[in-house]
C-alpha cells in the first residue's frame, strides 16, 4: 500500500466533499446597489430595493410609484488562510517552486482552514405604492479542513509521520426560498411605518463530518469516515417590521428589525449519506467517484438502525438554522442632486445562521448618479474586526457590485474574500 | 395611531426572543427490537449504542432486542463504569460472525484514562471485556467486536487490569522462569484473568518502533490458563493466553489495539530437560493470532528458573508501516505461572 498516495487522495477526497457541502460568509447583502455602497443603503433604499432590508421605507412619500426587480443575486466566498487568488498556485501545489509552496503552507492557520460561501438571490420584487410582494433564494454553507489535512493534502505523506487527525473538520450547508409580502403606509407627514412578512420554504440542509482515521496498524492501513446527514424541505416565517423618517427631503432615517419574528421548521425526514475512504477504494475509485459513491449512500434515517457516527454528524443539524433577528439602521443624505451619504449600524438581535454572518456592522457609503450610470463605494467594519470594501456600477437597468472581505485576528490568521453581485431593476417614480 | 403604535412597539418588544429551538427526531423511546435476518442488519439506540450485525452472524431471523439498564453488579468489577448501560437480546446468543457494536461513553470518567476505555459485557453472569476496542476521543464512542449478545456498558479499566508496556531489548521466546525446585518440575500451571483473579505481576515490553508510532501503550485484561505435566522426559498439556495492548496514536484522538492470542502445547515429540536455571520443552506446538492471521510453528519453549515464582513470556510478531515500508513489530507478554514440584 502506498501510503503517500492514500493520505493524498484522502485529503484531496476531504475537501472535494467539501466544495459539494457548499456555504456564510462576511456580508452579503441583498442587491448589488446595497453592496456597492458597503451595507449602507437604509437611507437609500427605496422601492423593491426596501422589500428584504427596510419595509418602513415602503411608504415614504418619495418612494417610486411603482418598480419591479429581476433576479439579483449576491454570492460571496471566502477562505480562512489562503484567498481565492492562491487558489491556481494551490491546484498546482506540486509544480510551483519550493519557496512558494511554503508560503502557501505558511497561509494555512493552526486551526485548520475553512471555506465559506453565501448566495442571496432576490429573484423578483414588485411594489406598487406602499404594497410589495417578492420571492427570493438564499443558501449559507461552509466546511473546515484541519491544518493536518490541508498539509496532506499539498504536501501529501510525509514518511512515518503518524500524527495526522482530522481534528474539526466538518461541514454545514442551508438553502430556501422567500417569499414576501410587504406595507408600508406614510402615518405622519414624513413618517412611514411598514412591515414586511416572510413565508420561508426549506430545500435543503445538510451536516457532515470526518471522524478522526482508524489506524489499522496490523493491515498498514487506515480508514476514514465521512459521513453527512441532511433535511429536505421546510416551512417558517419571519416577520420585519420598519420605520422611516424624513426630517428634512434630502435626510432619511430608517430602522428596521428584521425577522423580529422567525420561526423554520425543518423536515423531520432525514437522510445519512457515509462512506468509509480505505486504500482499497483509493486505488480503484478517483476523488470523482468517492463523491459520487458518498452521495450514492443516501438511505433514510432510522434511529434504531443506524451507526453513532451518524447520529454524530446529525448533531446540530437545526442549530440556529432559523433567520436571526437584526435591528437595522441607516440614515442618507443627498448633500447635492443625485449624490447620497449614507450610513447604517445593523447589531444581530438572536442566533441565527441563516442571514448576517456579522453580530455587529457599521457601514458608510457614497452613491453618485450620473445621466447613464450610477458609481457607488463603501465601507464596512465589524466588531469581530472584519471589513468589506466596496464598490457598485449601475448603466441602465443593470446593477453591479463588487466587494473584497478581510479579517484578522489575533494571531494573524487571515480570512479573506469577494462578494459579487449583479442584478436588474427598474422603477417609475412620481 | 396609538393603536398601530402599540402594535409597532409589541412587535419590536418581540425582537430578541429566540425562537423554538427544533429537535433532532432521533429519539428512540424505551426498548427497540428489530428483526435481524440472515444477510445481517443493524439496531441502535441515540442514546449511545449501535450494533451492525454482518451477514452470517444469525442463522435465520432474530428478533433483537435493545434497551437500557442498570450496570450488572459484575461489570463494575472491572473497572469505572463509564457509559449506559445496554441490554442486548436474546442474552446469551453467539454470533456466528463478530458484530460490530459502537458505544457512546463520557470521558469525564477518568479524562486521562479514557483512551483505556473498553467495552465489557455481561451474558448468564459470565463476564467478558472487549479489549481489543477501539476508542474515538474525539467523539467519545468506543467500537468493538463482538460475538455473543448479553448486556453491555464502557469501563475504564482498574488499575488492576492495566500494565505498563516497556520498549523490548531483544528476540522474545516462550519461556517460564521459576523457583530453583528440589527434585525437579512436574507440572507448570497458570490461572489468572477475569475480575477475580487479575494476572498481578505481569509485564510486557513492545519493539521500540511500535512504541515510536504511539503516544502511550498498555496492556488490557491479560489472561492465562493451562498447565503442562512434565512425566520423566516427556510433557503433556498446553497453555493459553490472550490480552491486548492499546496504544494512544499520536495524534491522541484515538486509541487502537493489538490483539495477542496464544496457544502453546505439547506434541508427540515434545521432550523435556531440566537443569537448575532452567526446563526446556522441544517440539512445542506454538499458534500466535491476533487481529489478522495466526502463525503456528513448532519449536522450543524454554523455561528459565528465577526466585520462586514463574514468568512466561509470549511474542507476537507482525508488520507496521515504517518510514521505508512494511517492517516488522513484535508484542510481547511476561505472566506469573506456577512451577509444582
Amino acid at each position: 500500500m502506498n501510503m503517500h498516495r492514500e493520505f493524498r487522495v484522502l485529503a484531496g477526497a476531504a475537501a472535494l466533499v467539501a466544495l459539494t457541502a457548499g456555504s456564510a460568509v462576511a456580508q452579503v447583502p441583498s442587491t448589488p446597489k446595497e453592496m456597492g455602497m458597503g451595507g449602507a443603503y437604509m437611507g437609500v433604499a427605496r422601492g423593491y430595493e426596501a422589500v428584504f432590508l427596510a419595509p418602513g421605507n415602503l411608504g415614504l412619500a418619495d418612494g417610486p410609484r411603482w418598480s419591479i426587480a429581476f433576479p439579483q443575486v449576491a454570492v460571496g466566498g471566502t477562505l480562512v488562510g489562503p484567498e481565492f487568488t492562491d487558489i491556481p498556485d494551490l491546484i498546482d501545489f506540486t509544480d510551483i517552486p519550493e519557496t512558494r509552496q511554503d508560503e502557501l503552507l505558511g497561509l494555512v492557520p493552526p486551526e485548520g482552514t475553512a471555506g465559506q460561501f453565501s448566495l442571496r438571490a432576490p429573484l423578483l420584487a414588485i411594489t406598487n405604492g406602499g404594497l410589495a410582494i417578492g420571492a427570493g433564494y438564499a443558501a449559507v454553507g461552509q466546511h473546515t479542513l484541519s491544518r493536518d489535512l490541508a498539509e496532506l493534502l499539498l504536501n501529501g505523506y510525509e514518511d512515518g509521520r503518524t500524527d495526522y487527525s482530522v481534528g474539526d473538520t466538518f461541514g454545514e450547508r442551508a438553502s430556501y426560498w422567500d417569499f414576501t409580502l410587504g406595507y408600508g403606509r406614510e402615518v405622519l407627514p414624513g413618517l412611514s411605518v411598514g412591515a414586511t412578512g416572510h413565508y420561508l420554504r426549506g430545500r435543503t440542509i445538510v451536516r457532515s463530518r470526518l471522524f478522526e482515521p482508524r489506524v489499522l496498524l496490523e493491515e498498514q492501513d487506515v480508514e476514514v469516515d465521512y459521513v453527512g446527514v441532511l433535511s429536505r424541505g421546510g416551512t417558517g416565517y419571519a416577520l420585519d417590521v420598519g420605520a422611516a423618517y424624513l426630517p428634512h427631503p434630502d435626510v432619511t432615517l430608517s430602522f428596521a428589525l428584521s425577522n423580529a419574528i422567525a420561526q423554520m421548521t425543518w423536515s423531520e425526514e432525514l437522510y445519512s449519506r457515509s462512506l468509509t475512504i480505505n486504500s482499497d477504494l483509493l486505488d480503484n475509485l478517483s476523488p470523482v467517484d468517492l463523491v459520487n459513491r458518498y452521495e450514492a449512500s443516501e438511505q433514510r434515517l432510522d434511529p434504531s438502525s443506524t451507526s453513532l457516527r451518524v447520529i454524530g454528524a446529525a448533531q446540530g443539524l437545526y442549530e440556529n438554522a432559523v433567520p436571526p433577528a437584526v435591528s437595522r439602521f441607516g440614515v442618507a443624505w443627498k448633500p447635492f442632486f443625485r449624490t447620497h451619504v449614507a450610513a447604517d449600524f445593523h447589531k444581530k438581535v438572536t442566533d441565527g445562521r441563516l442571514g448576517d454572518a456579522w453580530d455587529q456592522r457599521f457601514s458608510v457609503g457614497l452613491q453618485q448618479q450620473l445621466p447613464i450610470i450610477s458609481v457607488r463605494a463603501g465601507y464596512a467594519g465589524a466588531n469581530d474586526g472584519g471589513n468589506m470594501l466596496s464598490g457598485g456600477l449601475s448603466i441602465g437597468p443593470l446593477d453591479l457590485g463588487v466587494a473584497r472581505y478581510q479579517h484578522s485576528d489575533i494571531d494573524d490568521t487571515r480570512t479573506r474574500g469577494w462578494i459579487a453581485t449583479f442584478g436588474l431593476g427598474v422603477e417609475q417614480t412620481f | 395611531m396609538r393603536r398601530r403604535t402599540i402594535i409597532f412597539v409589541g412587535l419590536l418588544g418581540l425582537a430578541g426572543c429566540e425562537p423554538e429551538a427544533q429537535l433532532l427526531p432521533l429519539e428512540v423511546s424505551g426498548a427497540t427490537n428489530r428483526t435481524i435476518a440472515s444477510q445481517g442488519g443493524s439496531i441502535s439506540s441515540p442514546a449511545g449504542v449501535a450494533i451492525h450485525f454482518p451477514a452470517g452472524a444469525f442463522t435465520g431471523s432474530v428478533s433483537v432486542g435493545l434497551e437500557t439498564t442498570s450496570p450488572p453488579g459484575e461489570i463494575s468489577t472491572t473497572g469505572e463504569v463509564a457509559s449506559e448501560a445496554f441490554a442486548v437480546t436474546p442474552e446469551g446468543l453467539q454470533l456466528g460472525a463478530p458484530a460490530s457494536l459502537e458505544m457512546a461513553f463520557s470521558e469525564e470518567t477518568d479524562a486521562p484514562r479514557a483512551w483505556l476505555a473498553t467495552v465489557v459485557s455481561v451474558a448468564n453472569g459470565i463476564l467478558q471485556p472487549y479489549a481489543a476496542s477501539r476508542v474515538d476521543l474525539a467523539t467519545g464512542v468506543v467500537e468493538a467486536e463482538i460475538d455473543e449478545l448479553g448486556t453491555f456498558a464502557v469501563v475504564i479499566p482498574s488499575p488492576q487490569f492495566v500494565f505498563p508496556v516497556k520498549a523490548s531489548t531483544g528476540n522474545a521466546s516462550f519461556s517460564v522462569a521459576a523457583l530453583d525446585l528440589l527434585g525437579g518440575a512436574d507440572s507448570v500451571t497458570v490461572f489468572c484473568g477475569g475480575s477475580a483473579s487479575p494476572c498481578s505481576g505481569i509485564t510486557s515490553t513492545a519493539s521500540q518502533n511500535l512504541l515510536d508510532k504511539v503516544e502511550e501503550a498498555a496492556l488490557l485484561y491479560p489472561a492465562a490458563a493451562g498447565a503442562l505435566r512434565v512425566d520423566g522426559a516427556s510433557a503433556s498439556g498446553s497453555i493459553n493466553a490472550s490480552a491486548t495492548v492499546r496504544v494512544l496514536t499520536e495524534a491522541g484522538e484515538t486509541a487502537e489495539s493489538v490483539v495477542i492470542d496464544a496457544l502453546v502445547e505439547t506434541t508427540p515429540g515434545t521432550t523435556v530437560s531440566e537443569t537448575s536455571d532452567q526446563l526446556v520443552f522441544t517440539n512445542m506446538r506454538f499458534r500466535i493470532s491476533g487481529q489478522a492471521e495466526a502463525a503456528e510453528e513448532i519449536s522450543t519453549l524454554v523455561v528459565r528458573k528465577v526466585n520462586g515464582d514463574g514468568v512466561i513470556s509470549l511474542s507476537r510478531s507482525f508488520e507496521i508501516q515504517g518510514t521505508d515500508g512494511a517492517e516488522p513489530a513484535s508484542v510481547t507478554l511476561e505472566i506469573p505461572v506456577l512451577l509444582h514440584p
